[in-house]
């Protein structure tokens, strides 16, 4: 295949790739705006792309699916905000504990409701794409992409933005003039949780139709990797989950064009190094410096 | 005064978040119909009940306290380096170059091939450490990208040179650590690990380098004001840490079955990402590591019996793990009752005391007075 | 620093307490007449509806028909591996200890090597001339080759020159698969070129992902090799190819139809009923005849050498109608919700099967006879070398 044209025909893949992984990273965004951190997005994504499929299985349609994948992605959030917020607990060793929770409880759950640890999705249940002229375009895809905008003006251009980086920034002066710590990092953290419920939701409805406990393989890190890309924007973190998708879409396609092992092909396992290559010289060569609110990871406590 | 009453704080609130993690851990087995104290049960037997429990759970703390310190260095100077998967990773692959390919007398080839492990491992934490230096490139994502570059790199090598069928060559045994206990698998590594531990402690609390390091992880800005270089200190905390990365490596290979590394590298698993929660239970404190490592370690070793002998499925024991982790990350999860606390200042908790992570840092407030004098 | 003395101390007084309280637990539980058929999974465990569920199933089956208690316990990584396997020896518990999976390769040999008069069987493994180790070893390429001859045909039939697979790491069972695969396609070629037309050629390509965990990868791999042409696929990859079987579905739905082309090919598993229409058959790998087999023999008191399981002894192979309905019903007993009745799945499957030329058949019957004959000997891949000269030899 002609390498011009190859780059253009990894373009649709790429946008699979990029959902879930910008998603998480949209919402973890916001969240890490109010100051919290949650390395749990494995976690998330793995729980709520279960529930999705419940969800989906149980009322018949993927749009159930993807309310139930919100949905779990917000019971997450809560756990999460409840022992990091209220609980003052650490926020990474909760993060680490909800990952583990999601490989348990979706390993368990698959084989209790389909005694099986992964199941397929059926057509039926499949979120429809939007016909397009080269093909289908997922409406995830547009979700993801309208979500970065949304999620700047949110932080930008709105009063409940301003009180989310005031907690994030320096909480007991956002306490001072009288906003309510505890509650804006509550909201701010379910809506990140949400965007990663949504993003899960789209790893099994949309992108694979599997469900399985190892389903997120790393991309919930991944999109960790975005949000530190974005240094916080999220139009950044939208960015930054495309720009891996697409080199990862093209590493594959790349070690797919060759067999294993055939004469003066480039070794899969140094195609596969491409999109975190990439990553790494797109960032030291154009991103540069990030910036963290001062008040991120730490519990806030009235004094 | 202050480090004591912290220190017993912290046991404190680990051990009841320990309980309400066991108490709601049964909750969810007995709900399902597993009986839960059949599964505790199994779980302290293999994990604690014998001699070759115990031996086994040591055994499995012992990368754990490696990739723990990894972590905890780093968040001591103010970084959040999880790039203790990929040296690890390389650590073992030079492991099994050293250990496999050279041929050293007896005595001399385990030391040598250990420190060229480690050696692996402060190299593959360069890149992070440069590229934060020079482009303000931030650890998270050049240690994930790392990582991920080390996984496939030693793949290819595994595969493309050292295959052996299902796995690379095996090390010489000139170069495998001993046992400790026969009919274990348990062997000197745990020296290394304990050592690597002290000397961590030492250098961070009793040395100037580690005063410095921790001094630019508390506040940069004011560090510098004070003499400190906090970019040295910074290569320091990287180095410091892909040193002992590289030894979990070293001790993954070197320690036990199948002394080699697999041709998925499957044997060396997540050691490196454990190390975070390992470290972060422990409080970032090396000796706070050493528990919360053998604490981790008991889970590992204990939760095949919970199955064996309980017939808890794989996953049921998955979900109990992850809310005990769960209950210690809010080690104030018995104040549940009052979710708005409106407590009078203490002193034990006070200034940024008691926070988190930062829980131990601000007990040591004394500590570093005492040191600033010291030094 | 002496809260951390105090710390350790208390750690160690809880531990001991705790210790004691369990060491009262292992010794209650002993005094078993017979022994259990302890079963011994090396990752994830029973609930894959394929190796490990057969395991499961030889083992149960055991279970009754002797009479005997069946424990099972899963690996908590690599390092477990050894310890866990000590531990159950030295409970005296186990009849015999069966390690069910390839990655057991080292551990299984030294526990047995310091337990003699234990019993141990392996399945996916060899007995390393051990007297007290039983190997279950199955021939792959005797499974894959059969998936390769009608992967390659159906491929001809429909004019593309391409077929592939989605592999998983690069261990030898995985080799194996593909050794025969590439045989199959090529022993295909050269049918074809006899019986039905003349100077057709087949490429196969087999991109390893590296993982069984990732059916996002296998489904952008497969994709991948679909727009090269490849409308063929076998899976060899776990969890990964299950995102393999949904390119296909789409790839098949993307043109209108409710039966591939393209087509998906399972392993170890009949997995067709995942994806009826769209998987046209599997690769088989009777992991419950080694199981069973492994117990029968621990009982009789002949034990030790090697259990090879292929063709013909009905333990590796393509997948029968009769080895669909098998799962089918594995399946519904699971709980596992097939799309629409078993009788319909069964009827999707088989439609699926006749919508190819009937030429297909004739083929397979005639490469499956001469394997089971001898007169085909298909290539060893247990090395790297080894498979990097198959992959020479038959591109």
């Amino acid at each position: 295949m002609d390498f011009a044209i190859l780059l253009v025909t990894v373009l649709p893949v790429a946008l699979r790739v990029m959902v879930p992984i910008a998603l998480a990273a949209i919402g973890e965004v916001f969240a890490e705006r109010a100051g919290v951190v949650n390395i749990g997005l494995e976690g998330i994504l793995v729980i709520s792309a279960f529930f999705a499929v419940v969800g989906a299985d149980a009322f018949g349609s993927p749009w159930a699916g993807l309310v139930a994948g919100v949905l779990a992605g917000l019971g997450v959030g809560l756990l999460h905000a409840l022992l990091s917020i209220y609980l003052k607990g650490d926020q990474i060793i909760s993060g680490v504990g909800i990952n583990l929770l999601g490989l348990g409880l979706v390993g368990f759950g698959a084989v209790v409701l389909w005694g099986s640890r992964s199941f397929q999705v059926p057509n039926a249940l499949w979120v429809p794409g939007i016909p397009v002229p080269w093909g289908s375009v997922s409406p995830l895809v547009i979700v993801t992409v309208l979500a970065a905008p949304f999620t700047w003006w949110l932080l930008h251009k709105t009063a409940f933005g301003l009180r989310v980086k005031a907690v994030g920034e320096n909480p007991e002066a956002a306490d001072v003039v009288g906003v309510p710590v505890e509650r804006v990092r509550l909201l701010a953290v379910l809506y990140g949780a949400a965007l990663a419920g949504l993003g899960g939701a789209a790893l099994s409805l949309d992108w694979t139709h599997t469900i399985l406990n190892t389903l997120p393989a790393g991309r919930g890190f991944i999109a960790l990797a975005a949000v530190v890309f974005s240094k916080l924007n999220p139009l950044l973190a939208l960015f930054g989950g495309f720009l891996f998708g697409y080199f990862d879409a093209l590493a594959i396609q790349l070690a797919s064009a060759g067999g294993a092992g055939e004469e003066g092909q480039i070794p899969y396992q140094f195609v596969r190094m491409i999109p975190y290559l990439a990553t790494l010289i797109v960032v030291a060569g154009a991103i540069g410096r990030a910036r963290f609110p001062q008040a991120i990871a730490q519990p806030y406590r009235r004094e | 005064m202050s480090a004591r009453l912290g220190g017993l704080r912290v046991l404190l609130e680990v051990g009841v978040a320990l309980l309400l993690g066991l108490a709601l851990g049964a909750v969810l087995m007995a709900l399902w119909g597993y009986d839960p104290w059949k599964a505790y049960q199994a779980l302290f037997q293999g994990a604690l009940g014998d001699r070759f429990g115990i031996a086994n759970t040591l055994s499995r703390a012992t990368p754990l306290i490696l990739t723990g310190l990894t972590f905890a260095v780093g968040v001591r100077a103010g970084l959040f380096n999880i790039g203790a998967q990929g040296q690890m990773i390389l650590g073992a692959l030079v492991a099994v170059l050293i250990g496999g390919l050279l041929d050293l007398p007896p005595g001399l080839h385990l030391p040598v091939t250990v420190l060229g492990a480690m050696l692996a491992g402060a190299l593959w934490s360069l890149p992070a450490a440069f590229l934060k230096l020079t482009r303000g490139v931030h650890e998270v994502i050049s240690t994930i990208m790392l990582n991920w570059i080390a996984y496939w790199f030693t793949g290819y090598v595994v595969i493309a040179y050292l295959s052996q069928g299902r796995r690379s060559l095996q090390v010489d045994p000139t170069a495998r650590f001993p046992l400790i206990m026969a009919g274990s698998d348990l062997s000197y590594a745990l020296l290394l690990s304990v050592l690597l531990a002290g000397l961590v402690y030492w250098a961070l609390w009793h040395h100037v380098a580690g005063y410095e390091l921790r001094a630019a992880g508390l506040n940069p800005e004011a560090a510098r004001y004070g003499g400190v270089r906090p970019n040295r200190s910074l290569v320091w905390a990287f180095l410091l840490g892909g040193l002992a990365a590289g030894g979990a490596g070293a001790v993954e290979v070197l320690g036990r079955l199948p002394f080699a590394i697999t041709n998925d590298l499957s044997n060396l698993g997540t050691l490196g990402f454990d190390g975070i929660a390992v470290a972060l239970v422990g409080r970032n404190h090396p000796l706070g590591i050493l528990l919360s490592a053998v604490f981790f370690g008991a889970l590992a070793a204990g939760r095949t019996m919970m199955g064996y002998r309980a017939g808890v499925p794989f996953d049921m024991i998955q979900i109990v793990q992850g809310v005990i982790i769960l209950a210690i990350a809010a080690p104030e999860m018995w104040r549940i009752a009052r979710l708005r606390p409106r407590r009078a200042r203490t002193p034990a908790a006070a200034g940024p005391a008691g926070t988190g992570t930062e829980g131990t840092e601000g007990g040591e407030g004394g500590e570093r007075e005492r040191e600033r004098r010291q030094a | 620093m002496r809260s951390w003395r105090v710390l350790t101390l208390g750690v160690l007084t809880l531990a001991g307490l705790l210790g004691v309280w369990g060491l009262d637990a292992g010794q209650t539980a002993v005094g078993q007449a017979q022994g259990a058929i302890c079963l011994y999974f090396d990752q994830t465990g029973p609930g894959d509806l394929s190796f490990n569920d057969m395991a499961l199933l030889g083992a149960q089956r055991a279970s009754e028909a002797f009479g005997l208690e069946l424990r099972t316990a899963t690996a908590a990584g690599e390092a477990s591996y050894l310890p866990d396997l000590q531990t159950f020896a030295r409970s005296g518990e186990c009849l015999v200890i069966i390690g069910v999976g390839f990655l057991l390769f080292d551990a299984l040999p030294e526990a047995a090597r310091q337990f003699p008069d234990q019993k141990f069987a392996f399945i996916d493994g060899p007995s390393f001339d051990l007297p007290n180790l039983l190997g279950v070893l199955f021939r792959e390429q005797e499974a894959g080759a059969p998936v390769g001859v009608v992967a390659a045909l159906v491929a001809l039939a429909n004019g593309d020159s391409l077929i592939g697979a989605v592999a998983g790491a690069e261990i030898p069972p995985v080799w194996r698969y593909e050794a025969g695969y590439r045989f199959g396609a090529h022993w295909a070629v050269d049918w074809y070129n006899r019986h039905v037309g003349e100077g057709a050629s087949i490429e196969v390509r087999v991109p390893y992902t590296g993982r069984f965990d990732d059916p996002a990868l296998g489904k952008t791999t497969a994709e991948a090799l679909i727009r090269e042409g490849a409308r063929n696929l076998l899976g060899i990859a776990g969890g990964t190819h299950l995102g393999m079987f949904d390119a296909v579905e789409e790839a098949a739905r993307a043109e209108g139809r409710e039966i591939g082309p393209p087509f998906a090919y399972g392993a170890d598993a009949a997995q067709e009923y995942v994806k009826p229409g769209f998987i046209l058959a599997s690769g088989r790998k009777r992991v419950d005849v080694g199981a069973f087999e492994a117990v029968r023999r621990a009982l009789s008191g002949e034990f030790g050498g090697d259990i090879l399981l292929g063709l013909k002894e009905e333990g590796t192979g393509f997948s029968t109608v009769q080895d669909v309905k098998t799962f089918i019903d594995l399946a519904v007993q699971a709980g596992y919700p097939l799309d629409g009745t078993p009788a319909e799945v069964l009827h999707k499957v088989i439609q699926a099967r006749i919508s190819v030329p009937a030429y297909v058949w004739v083929a397979l019957d005639e490469f499956q006879s001469a394997l089971k004959a001898g007169e085909i000997t298909l290539p060893e891949a247990d090395t790297p070398e080894q498979i990097a000269e198959v992959r020479e030899r038959y591109p």
